[in-house]
C-alpha cells in the first residue's frame, strides 16, 4: 500500500519524505552526486506544474537524477461529490458525475445511471441503449485523443505538433456532441429510462462521416511517434507494469491490457447492447510506455468502428421512458448496487445503498484514476525524474476522478 | 532518421491546409440549435407564453454586461406573471403622466446627482414611484431596471404603491408609547377600517407608523402629511381628528 | 589629423551599428517567423493582430519585456549577473566578421575564417556559464552546466565537419569557400553527409529544436534563466532567435554556396552587389524554416540521450568522414565524384540503418524486462 496525502495534511508528505531520506542516510547508504553538495534531495512538483495533470501534488525524493521515492498529494480539485449525492434526489444528482472525470463525461453519467436502473428495475428503451452507446464510445475516442496529446505534449512541449492536431480532431467530436446534447463538455445527457433529447437531423450522416475518418487520423499520430527515433528511446522499456502489479494494484483500463491482460469490462462484464456489437480488445505485449499509448491509439479506431455498427443498428423508438413526470422523484426500493463500467482509464465503479427515501443513502465512486495513481511510487522509483515525467504522462491521470 | 523525416513530412502536410482559426469577432462560428451557450427566451411549453418577465436582473447581475433587455413597447408593462401578482395590485396604480419625469432625468444629466436624488424627485412629483416611472427612468438612465428596484427597495422612504391625500402618521417612540400610543392607532385603524400600512379604497388615508418624531414632549404625537402635527392626542380626539379631515376633503373638492 | 584615421573611426562604428542591427533584427525577424510558421503547421494562424499579419508582435513583446522590472537577486554577483545577458550577443555579432553576405561585401577576407568561427561559438558557452554562475541558485548552476556540456559536446562534430569543408575547398577563409562552390556545385549536393552532421550539430550550438533541455518548461531542473527576468532575459532570448539566422548563415556559405546564385553581377553599388543579398537572404530563411519545421516534429531529447547522441553517434561518424574524405582526396582519379559518391553513399547507410539499428537496441532492452510473472 503506498502513502497518500490529502491536502488536510499536506506539509505531512514533506516531513515524511524528509524524515525516510534521514533514516536512509543513517542505514549508510550514500550518495552519487556527493561532490556538488547533492544528497538525496526532496523536490515538490507542486499542484500548478506542465506536466502534472491537473493539480496533483508529487513529493518527490530525488537522488541526483533518479527518483527515490514519490508521495502524491491529492485533495487540491474535491468537490465533496460524494457528500452532494446524500442531499440530492436521483434526478438532481445527474449532472454531477459528469463533473468527476470530465475528460470522459458520458461514460461517467452512464456508470451512475446504470446504477440507479438496476436498483430501480428501469429497463431504458431500445434505441437509447444504442444512443449511450454511440455517446460512450465517441467520448472515448475523445479523451483518448487527450490522453494521447497530453502525454506527447509532456515528452515535447511545443516539440510536436500532435497534441494541435489530436486537439483539433476532438474538437469535431465535441460539435457533435454540442448538436445533440446542448453541451461541449458537462452534457447532462442521459436519463433514467433513456437520454434527455433524440438525435437531431443529419446527425447521423455527420456522425458517420466523422468516425470514416478516424483511421485516418490515428495513422497521422502513429506516423509522428511510432517511428521517431527520439520517441522511442523515451518510451520504449519504461515504466513497465507487470502482471503481478496490475493484479496486486488492480489496475484496468489501458493501463492493464498494454500488459497483456485482457480484462475489458465490454467482454468480461457486458451491459447495455455490447454483446450485440463485433470488436474487438486491444492488447499490448511489453507494459511500457509505448504500448500503452499504442493501446490507446488502437482503441480509438475499435471505437471508431463500434460507433459505425450501432449507427447502422440504430433502431426507431422513442428516447425515453415516458414514465416520469415532474418533479422527477424516484424512490428506489432498500438495497445496494454496485456496476462498473469501462471509462477511458479503467473500471469507473458506482456503488449506491439505497434506503427506500428520494435521497440515496450514500454514493461512492471507484475511480479508475485514483486506484492507478497508487502504483506510481512503486512505478517511478529508480527513474529518472524525465522518465517520470513520461511515466506519469502515460497513465492518463485525471484530477477529477481521483479528488471527486 | 527515417522515422524522423516521416514526421516531418506529416507536420509540412498541414502546412497547405486551411487554417481553423476564426477570426473572432468579425467571424462567428454558427452554434447549433440545442446549445445551451446561446442566450434566449425561453417559451413554456404548457402556456406558450416566454417564462421572462423582464425583471432585468440578469443584466445587472452579468459579469461581462453583455446582456441588454429591451421590452417590447416603451410604454407598455412587461408581461404580467398573474399567477404572481394579484390583479388588484396590478390594476391598482394610475397611469401616471411620464413628461414630469422629463427635467427630472435632464437634471440627473447634467448634474450626474446618481439614482437617489432621482427617486426622490420622482416621488415628490407623484406622491409615489409608479411601475411605469421606474421603467421610464431606466430605459432613460440606462441603469437596469433590477437595479432601480435594489434601491428603492433598500429605504423606507421610497413607496411603491399609491398614498392616500392625506398620510396620518402615528409616532410609536419610548415616550409616545408609554402615553398611550397603540391605543390611537387601533382608534384610527378601526374609524377608517384599514390595517396599518395601508391606504383605504377611496384614497383618502394612509395609515402609517413610525418609531420617533421627536416630539416627545407632546407625546402621544400624530402628523398628517409633513405640515401638520397634533400633540397630546386622545382615541376620541383621533376620532375626530378623522372626521375633520374627511369634512376638509369634502369641501376641497 | 588625418582622413584617413576619421575615415576609419567612421567605418567602424558604421560596421558595428550593421552588425548588431543585423543580430536585433534578426532576432525580432525570427520571433515573429517563428510564431507564425509554428501556427500554419498547426492548422492555425499565428499572431496576427498587432499590426498588419502581426509585424508588430516582436516590437510589442520587446516593449513587454523593457517594461518589467529589473530586479537580481541579493546573493547573485552583481558584477557578474548583469554582465553575463550583455556578453551573449558577442558571438551572435562577432561571427558576421567573417560572413560574405554578397559579393565584394569582405574586404577582411580574414584567411583564418573557419577557425575564428569556432572560437567565437564558444563565448555563448562563457556568457550562459557566468549566467549560471551569477545567479547563486543551485538549480540554475545546474541548467547552465548542462547547457554548456552540450554545447561543447556539439561543437566538436561541428568542428569536423568544418574540417572536411577546409579540404574540400583547399582554404580556410571563407570567401575561398564560397569560390569552392560555383557553378551550382554547393557542398550540400557534393559533401550531403557532411552537412548533415554539420546541421545536426548547429541545431544543438543553438539550444533549439531537439536539442532544447536548458530552457525545459517541463523537466524538473530551471534552466541558467530561471533568475533573470526583463531585458536581461530578454537578451538571452533574442541571442537565441539571432542565432538562429547566424548559424544559418554560417551554414548557408558553408554548404549552400553562400551567394551564389543567378545574375550575380547585375546591381553593384560601390562594388558590392545586390542580387546575390537576395539569393543569401533566401537560402538563409529556408534553413531557419527547416530549424522551425525540424523543433515541430521532433520531441525533446534527454539529457543523457542528447550527450550520448554526440559522443557515441556524431563523433565517431565524424571522425570516419574525415579519413574517407582524406583518402579520397588523396588517392581518388576524380576526387570531387568520388567524393560525392562516397558521401551520398555514407548518408543513405546512415539515415536507413540508424531507426533499424535503435529499434534492435531498444527490443532488446524490452525482451528483458519481464511482464509476466
Amino acid at each position: 500500500m503506498s502513502d497518500f496525502f490529502t491536502t488536510a495534511a499536506p506539509d505531512e508528505a514533506m516531513a515524511l519524505a524528509l524524515r525516510r531520506i534521514r533514516e536512509s542516510e543513517e542505514a549508510g547508504r550514500g550518495s552519487e552526486m556527493a561532490g556538488l553538495g547533492f544528497n538525496q534531495v526532496v523536490v515538490n512538483m507542486g499542484p500548478q506544474h506542465p506536466s502534472t495533470h491537473g493539480v496533483l501534488r508529487l513529493v518527490v525524493t530525488l537522488d541526483g537524477e533518479l527518483v527515490k521515492d514519490v508521495i502524491p498529494v491529492i485533495g487540491y480539485l474535491h468537490r465533496c461529490k460524494e457528500k452532494l449525492a446524500e442531499k440530492r434526489t436521483y434526478f438532481q444528482y445527474i449532472p454531477i458525475p459528469d463533473r468527476t472525470e470530465y475528460v470522459a463525461g458520458m461514460n461517467c453519467e452512464w456508470g451512475y445511471v446504470l446504477t440507479v436502473e438496476k436498483l430501480a428495475g428501469i429497463q431504458p428503451t431500445r434505441r437509447a441503449e444504442f444512443i449511450r452507446v454511440i455517446m460512450a464510445e465517441l467520448n472515448r475516442i475523445a479523451s483518448h485523443q487527450v490522453g494521447v496529446g497530453t502525454f506527447v505534449a509532456d515528452l515535447a512541449p511545443l516539440g510536436t505538433a500532435l497534441v494541435f492536431y489530436a486537439f483539433r480532431h476532438r474538437e469535431k467530436i465535441l460539435d457533435l456532441f454540442e448538436a445533440a446534447s446542448g453541451a461541449r463538455m458537462m452534457f447532462n445527457y442521459f436519463r433514467f429510462g433513456g437520454v434527455r433529447y433524440d438525435l437531431p437531423d443529419g446527425w447521423v450522416e455527420q456522425c458517420r462521416e466523422l468516425m470514416l475518418q478516424v483511421p485516418a487520423w490515428c495513422d497521422e499520430y502513429e506516423s509522428l511517434v511510432n517511428d521517431n527515433a527520439v520517441f522511442l528511446q523515451r518510451c520504449m522499456g519504461k515504466g513497465v507494469i507487470s502482471h503481478d502489479d496490475v493484479g496486486d494494484y488492480a489496475i484496468t483500463g489501458p493501463n492493464a491490457r498494454a500488459s497483456g491482460v485482457a480484462h475489458d469490462l465490454r467482454r468480461t462484464r457486458p451491459y447495455s447492447v455490447y454483446p450485440e456489437l463485433d470488436f474487438k480488445v486491444c492488447l499490448g505485449e511489453h507494459g511500457d510506455v509505448l504500448d500503452r499509448y499504442q493501446v490507446r491509439v488502437d482503441e480509438m479506431r475499435e471505437s471508431a468502428r463500434i460507433v459505425l455498427q450501432c449507427l447502422d443498428m440504430l433502431p426507431g423508438g422513442p428516447v425515453q421512458l415516458g414514465t416520469l413526470r415532474p418533479p422527477y422523484v424516484i424512490t428506489p426500493p432498500p438495497g445496494a448496487c454496485y456496476t462498473g463500467q469501462e471509462n477511458p482509464r479503467g473500471e469507473y465503479g458506482t456503488y449506491i445503498v439505497s434506503d427506500g427515501s428520494r435521497y440515496p443513502y450514500r454514493l461512492k465512486y471507484r475511480d479508475p484514476c485514483f486506484v492507478n495513481l497508487q502504483l506510481f511510487p512503486k512505478l517511478l522509483r529508480g527513474n529518472k525524474i524525465a522518465d517520470a515525467v513520461a511515466i506519469s504522462g502515460s497513465m492518463d491521470l485525471v484530477l477529477g476522478g481521483i479528488d471527486r | 532518421m527515417l522515422g524522423i523525416l516521416k514526421a516531418m513530412r506529416t507536420t509540412l502536410g498541414h502546412l497547405p491546409q486551411r487554417k481553423i482559426t476564426v477570426q473572432y469577432p468579425e467571424q462567428r462560428e454558427q452554434l447549433p440549435e440545442r446549445s445551451r451557450g446561446l442566450f434566449r427566451v425561453v417559451i413554456d411549453p404548457a402556456t406558450d407564453d416566454p417564462r421572462c418577465r423582464a425583471c432585468t436582473l440578469c443584466e445587472t447581475n452579468c459579469p461581462v454586461q453583455v446582456i441588454r433587455v429591451n421590452y417590447e413597447s416603451k410604454y407598455a408593462l412587461p408581461a404580467v406573471n398573474e399567477a404572481r401578482l394579484g390583479r388588484e395590485r396590478t390594476e391598482s396604480q394610475p397611469t401616471p403622466d411620464l413628461t414630469l419625469l422629463a427635467p427630472v432625468v435632464d437634471h440627473y444629466r447634467e448634474t450626474g446627482t446618481g439614482m437617489m436624488a432621482v427617486l426622490q424627485h420622482t416621488q415628490e412629483i407623484y406622491g409615489y414611484l409608479p411601475r411605469l416611472a421606474l421603467q421610464e427612468i431606466s430605459l432613460e438612465t440606462g441603469v437596469s431596471l433590477s437595479q432601480v428596484y435594489g434601491v428603492v427597495s433598500f429605504y423606507n422612504q421610497f413607496r411603491l404603491s399609491p398614498v392616500g391625500r392625506f398620510v396620518i402618521t402615528v409616532c410609536h417612540g419610548t415616550a409616545c408609547h408609554v402615553a398611550g400610543a397603540p391605543l390611537i392607532t387601533e382608534a384610527f385603524s378601526g374609524e377608517l377600517g384599514i390595517e396599518v400600512g395601508k391606504t383605504t379604497s377611496d384614497r383618502l388615508f394612509t395609515l402609517q407608523t413610525v418609531s420617533c418624531v421627536g416630539a416627545c414632549a407632546l407625546a402621544p404625537v400624530v402628523r398628517v402629511g409633513d405640515d401638520e402635527t397634533h400633540g397630546r392626542m386622545t382615541p376620541d380626539r383621533a376620532r375626530a381628528l378623522v372626521n375633520d379631515l374627511k369634512h376638509r376633503a369634502e369641501v376641497d373638492r | 589629423m588625418s582622413w584617413d584615421i576619421v575615415w576609419a573611426v567612421v567605418r567602424l562604428v558604421v560596421a558595428i551599428v550593421i552588425a548588431y542591427s543585423v543580430v536585433f533584427v534578426a532576432a525580432l525577424v525570427n520571433i515573429l517567423f517563428e510564431r507564425r510558421m509554428l501556427g500554419f503547421l498547426q492548422d492555425r494562424l499565428g499572431p496576427n493582430r498587432t499590426g498588419p499579419q502581426g509585424i508588430l508582435q516582436s516590437v510589442a513583446d520587446s516593449f513587454k519585456m523593457m517594461g518589467k522590472e529589473d530586479f537580481a537577486p541579493t546573493a547573485a554577483d552583481k558584477a557578474m549577473f548583469t554582465l553575463a545577458p550583455v556578453m551573449v550577443m558577442v558571438g551572435a555579432v562577432a561571427i558576421q566578421v567573417v560572413v560574405p553576405y554578397t559579393k565584394g561585401w569582405t574586404d577582411q577576407n580574414l584567411n583564418v575564417g573557419l577557425i575564428y568561427i569556432v572560437a567565437i561559438t564558444s563565448f555563448t558557452v562563457l556568457a550562459i556559464l557566468l549566467g549560471g554562475w551569477a545567479s547563486h541558485n543551485k538549480y540554475s548552476l545546474v541548467g547552465a552546466l548542462r547547457s554548456a556540456a552540450q554545447m561543447i559536446s556539439y561543437e566538436l562534430p561541428m568542428i569536423l565537419a568544418l574540417l572536411v569543408v577546409a579540404m574540400a575547398a583547399g582554404s580556410l577563409s571563407l570567401n575561398a569557400v564560397v569560390a569552392a562552390q560555383s557553378r551550382y556545385q554547393w557542398f550540400a549536393f557534393t559533401m550531403p553527409f557532411t552537412f548533415l552532421l554539420f546541421f545536426i550539430a548547429s541545431i544543438a550550438e543553438l539550444n533549439r529544436g531537439p536539442f532544447d533541455l536548458p530552457e525545459s518548461e517541463s523537466e524538473l531542473v530551471a534552466g541558467y534563466g530561471t533568475e533573470y527576468s526583463g531585458m536581461r532575459f530578454g537578451m538571452f532570448f533574442l541571442n537565441e532567435y539571432a542565432g538562429m539566422t547566424i548559424m544559418s548563415m554560417v551554414t548557408v556559405t558553408l554548404f549552400l554556396g553562400g551567394w551564389q546564385g543567378p545574375f550575380a553581377n547585375a546591381l553593384v553599388i560601390h562594388g558590392v552587389a545586390l542580387v546575390p543579398l537576395v539569393w543569401f537572404l533566401a537560402k538563409v530563411y529556408l534553413l531557419v524554416f527547416a530549424l522551425v519545421w525540424i523543433r515541430l516534429s521532433v520531441p525533446r531529447l534527454q539529457v543523457d540521450q542528447l550527450m550520448g547522441f554526440a559522443w557515441k553517434v556524431l563523433i565517431p561518424l565524424g571522425l570516419a568522414n574525415i579519413l574517407a574524405t582524406a583518402a579520397v582526396l588523396l588517392w581518388a582519379p576524380h576526387w570531387k565524384l568520388a567524393m560525392a559518391v562516397y558521401s551520398w553513399i555514407f548518408l543513405i547507410a546512415f539515415v536507413g540503418l540508424f531507426d533499424a539499428v535503435l529499434r534492435w537496441r531498444l527490443n532488446r532492452l524490452r525482451r528483458r524486462l519481464v511482464v509476466l510473472t
